[in-house]
């Protein structure tokens, strides 16, 4: 099983109105090339995206929001799993690409290649729903689940060391930011960015103070 | 912190719209923390780490919530990269400024001479609150001061609060 095919998968499998927070790396650029979502945040801060799209599900708990992970990124901020499973939101999914190595810089082993269990760790910070998958089908399954089944759902996805011949993303976190906002705020009538400032002066203000009043 | 300014935070909270709060309780503002738990307006949720805690703050802002991190000052050394990373998603920090001028806890000392060296670092625009009939409005200002840089902002009680 390779992370593209999971990618391909997911693309496949989900509404256009769900919340994606996306890792960063090759994962990144695989997520970009499948096709632009207003709907989805990339982040580039290992150790964020878990916690990030906690937050998120948080927020809007009435919308979908699926954290797409990996192994790296997650284990640099292990405790936000704590958290996770303390709110248990109902409406989150978090997917975790595992290839047991920091794939986009070289390959270096993580944690993962020599003994740590995610799957476990997030069954013991109190993440009940949580399981390991390293075939298509079980993916697919797993997948349909985090993105429709009443959370919070961890799914450890085992995948090949693959990177996916594929054209970088070009945009940085702030063109994401601003599409990302904009999209949230058309699709929940709410406003995120406040305007410079409320309320303008009369024109006339100055004849009326002068005499030319 | 003193129980009268503890209210006042909550008070210039609640004046701010600021209802959700990531939280890692530490000495200086457990009476803030106190209040915040028992106080219906407010949605806490307490994290183990304060890099955990921006960032949840961080998706909250993306959901459109108004929230804010309280925590001690030393939190802002762990959550140094998560901020630096996390550019442009405005995360509000409400910090006990241990080690300031008057601290008598050796321990703190560090923490008084890292914070704003880190703050300046990170171009995160800050202000101390040192008196009591500041304290709500620097709260307000400090929502405002987000809003316009589009990026974190600091608050720092200092000991005379305390």
């Amino acid at each position: 099983m390779n992370r593209l095919d999971c990618l391909k998968v997911l693309k496949e499998l989900m509404p256009d109105d769900t919340l994606v927070v996306v890792t960063l790396g090759v994962t990144t650029d695989e997520w970009y090339d499948l096709g632009h979502r207003d709907a989805t945040m990339y982040l580039p801060a290992m150790g964020t995206i878990t916690p990030v799209s906690l937050g998120l599900a948080l927020a809007l708990p009435h919308r979908r929001v699926v954290a797409l992970d990996s192994d790296g990124s997650l284990l640099l901020s292990l405790g936000s799993l704590t958290v996770v499973g303390s709110q248990a939101p109902k409406n989150l999914g978090v997917i975790v690409f595992d290839n047991g190595c920091y794939e986009s810089i070289g390959g270096a082993p993580t944690a993962t290649a020599t003994g740590t269990d995610l799957a476990m760790v997030a069954r013991g910070c109190g993440i009940k729903d949580s399981a390991s998958v390293s075939d298509d089908g079980a993916f697919r399954a797993a997948a349909k689940r985090a993105l429709e089944e009443p959370g919070p759902i961890f799914v450890v996805a085992r995948i090949k060391r693959s990177i996916a011949k594929v054209k970088p993303k070009t945009t940085d976190i702030f063109e994401d930011k601003y599409r990302f906002v904009r999209y949230v705020e058309k699709t929940e009538g709410i406003e995120i960015l406040s305007p410079a400032g409320r309320g303008r002066r009369d024109p006339n203000d100055w004849n009326a103070a002068t005499r030319g009043g | 912190m003193r129980k009268d300014a503890a209210v006042l935070v909550v008070e210039g909270l609640k004046v701010a719209g600021i209802n959700h709060l990531t939280v890692l309780s530490e000495s200086w503002l457990f009476e803030v923390h106190r209040h915040l738990e028992n106080d219906p307006f407010f949605t806490i949720v307490p994290v183990s780490n304060e890099g955990d805690g921006v960032s949840i703050c961080a998706g909250m802002w993306l959901g459109g919530k108004r929230c804010a991190i309280l925590m001690e000052n030393s939190g802002l050394r762990v959550a140094c990269e998560a901020l630096a990373r996390l550019q442009g998603l405005p995360v509000l920090m409400l910090m006990g400024y241990r080690g300031d001028w008057g601290d008598p806890a050796w321990w703190a000392t560090s923490m008084g001479a890292t914070t704003e060296p880190l703050l300046k670092a990170l171009h995160i625009p800050y202000s101390i609150v040192r008196r009591d009939d500041e304290i709500v409005s620097k709260v307000g200002q400090a929502v405002k001061t987000q809003n316009a840089y589009r990026s974190h902002a600091a608050l720092l009680f200092g000991g005379e609060l305390m």
